[in-house]
């Protein structure tokens, strides 16, 4: 990803959280799918999703969206740290009890992630 | 304030409407006021205090602009500055008889305010001689001096400044929106500041301005054109700062809330700054501590440090630095931070320049702490604000168990990491760098600045963001 690239997934990012601040959720989802459309494993991105989803009562969609920023900042953490493998078996349940809730969505939000 | 994790990410439950404040807060027992240095000075240990800075207050202004706090006045006439100057020359003095107040080598020294642009080349060479005079100039580092750009015009003024050593000019640009310059009252115009942009680089070796973000109501497409005529001003360094709402006059506050405009959050200031970071980096810029941005090579880009470290602002490095490092502050509300101690002259530039004329003395109160918030101090501001701690300079068995108990956990968390040598902020911990100032802090200084934000909270007529974390 180009740095120039990355620079506008942060702009539309910012775009949204000023209008999520505004109370505009839907204009807000829209710049930052956009965002994430940049960089889809950003954690911060992904949260905000999730908030946004969650003030529209959209609550399938905010659950598959938190997995999916769960498992990012997961493989952010123990990427590389294969001597680490206790921490990510116990990361990976916590995120499979959510799947396990919430399976058909949970998993297209795992594929775009994986 | 509990950090938790936020959908994998992890984070504070609240936000700290305060960007930077002295430390400690905390005194043993009730500040006193001190009239007499003498009973004072002779007091102070310096073992082990490795280097000074040297802070000198400007209280004077042609005009107040409406996001300043600190102690200042609009001249009235040259008089009145004379006079000031005259009294910062006897407290350098009297102070500068002690051996433990001079006899500490000066690794920088600044001249805030007010606006100190304001006094007249004979006042600046006065004060630079006095300053030379008394202290041992042989370490320093950095001299700043902040000026208005409404003063780029006059040569003999820049003159008298490039006399007396300094080295590094810092002036106010805030923010070029009309807008937004309109209500902070600011008198210099966009010329001004693009003749300084321009002039002041041919001048001094080091050249910074200031710029402020996070205003009421400010929309991203404002928000990044400031950012980007700021960085069009190509200038190699400059700071940020959130506006800080608890300290802005009320006259901002009803100014905005005229114009229908209202707090921006604590979150959108978090992500502003966040996103600051990144237009920063894409633009050649790295941050050095926590508000301020230097330009580097491409080579230092592309290593991506959390925080780069070929520039220091050396004053700072003694504001929030090691136990080793002292601030002497001189003038009206100056602040000198000690080990043990932290002193605050009075906040009255006629008291202040009355007695010193009059009597050889002046009022400041003295708080004392105990040893080990001085212990503590590398840990609570070094690494969060410049983002790093060297581990041998932090005496590990004599910290306060309930920060280390802190620290532990912000390791946990990841907001920073150790290495061999040092201790380091993560980027996501860089991001949180205030918070983790208040978290490391006993829960007795945690407590007074709840306290303060608190009753500033309780003026009606001021509006302070939403600083929950949701």
């Amino acid at each position: 990803m180009s740095k120039t690239n990355e620079l506008d997934g942060w702009k539309n990012f910012l775009k949204g959280r000023i209008l999520q601040e505004q109370g505009n959720n839907e204009k807000a989802l829209e710049y930052i799918d956009k965002a994430l459309a940049i960089n889809p494993n950003n954690a911060h991105y992904l949260n905000a999703k999730v908030f946004a989803l969650q003030s529209l009562g959209r609550s399938d969609n905010a659950m598959a969206a938190s997995i999916a920023s769960k498992y990012e900042a997961l493989a952010k953490k123990y990427v590389g740290k294969a001597d680490k493998p206790g921490p990510w078996i116990e990361g990976l349940e916590e995120i499979s009890a959510n799947i396990d809730d919430f399976e058909e969505k949970a998993e297209e939000a795992i594929k775009v992630v994986w | 304030m509990h950090i938790f994790v936020k959908n994998g990410l992890p984070a504070f439950s609240r936000f700290i409407p305060i960007y930077n404040w002295f430390y400690p807060l905390y005194n043993t027992s009730p500040p006193n006021i001190v009239e007499s240095p003498i009973e004072f000075f002779g007091k102070i240990i310096i073992e082990n205090i490795e280097s000074r800075a040297l802070y000198f207050h400007i209280p004077f202004c042609s005009s107040i602009c409406t996001f300043c706090s600190f102690v200042r006045k609009k001249i009235e006439n040259k008089y009145e500055v004379d006079q000031y100057v005259d009294a910062l020359i006897k407290e350098i003095n009297i102070k500068a008889s002690f051996s433990n107040v001079c006899g500490v080598p000066v690794n920088a020294i600044f001249f805030g305010g007010g606006t100190p642009s304001i006094l007249n080349p004979s006042q600046i060479i006065r004060l630079g001689k006095a300053i030379k005079d008394n202290f041992d100039l042989n370490n320093l580092r950095e001299f700043s001096f902040e000026m208005s750009p409404l003063h780029i015009h006059d040569g003999e003024k820049l003159n008298a400044m490039k006399d007396v050593g300094v080295t590094h000019v810092r002036f106010g640009v805030q923010t070029f929106n009309r807008f937004f310059r309109k209500c902070f009252g600011l008198s210099a115009s966009l010329n001004h500041i693009y003749t300084a942009a321009e002039i002041l680089p041919k001048i001094f070796p080091y050249v910074s301005f200031d710029m402020l973000y996070g205003m009421n109501g400010q929309t991203d497409d404002e928000f990044f054109d400031d950012l980007e005529k700021a960085v069009e001003l190509d200038i190699p360094n400059m700071a940020f700062y959130p506006i800080n709402n608890l300290i802005t006059q009320l006259c901002l506050h009803k100014s905005f809330e005229a114009h229908g405009r209202y707090p921006t959050s604590g979150l959108t200031k978090f992500y502003m700054n966040v996103t600051l970071n990144q237009f920063m980096r894409a633009n050649g810029y790295l941050p050095h501590n926590g508000h301020e941005y230097v330009k580097v090579s491409v080579n230092e880009i592309e290593k991506k440090p959390v925080v780069t470290n070929t520039y220091s602002f050396k004053y700072h490095e003694h504001v929030y630095g090691y136990k080793q490092q002292e601030v002497i502050g001189f003038g009206t509300n100056a602040i000198s931070a000690l080990n043990r101690y932290v002193i605050t002259n009075t906040d009255s530039i006629a008291k202040y320049t009355t007695n010193l004329l009059q009597n050889n003395q002046w009022d400041f109160s003295v708080g004392e702490h105990e040893t080990v918030a001085d212990e503590c101090r590398g840990m609570i501001l070094h690494l969060p604000y410049h983002g790093t701690i060297d581990k041998s300079r932090i005496a590990w068995d004599k910290l306060d168990e309930a920060i280390v108990r802190s620290f532990n956990n912000l390791l946990h968390y990841g907001f920073i990491k150790e290495s061999i040598k040092s201790y380091q902020l993560t980027e996501h911990g860089w991001h949180w760098y205030v918070n983790l100032i208040y978290y490391l802090c006993p829960s007795n200084e945690q407590r007074l600045i709840d306290g303060y934000i608190s009753q500033c909270n309780k003026i009606h007529e001021r509006n302070i963001e939403d600083c929950d974390n949701y």
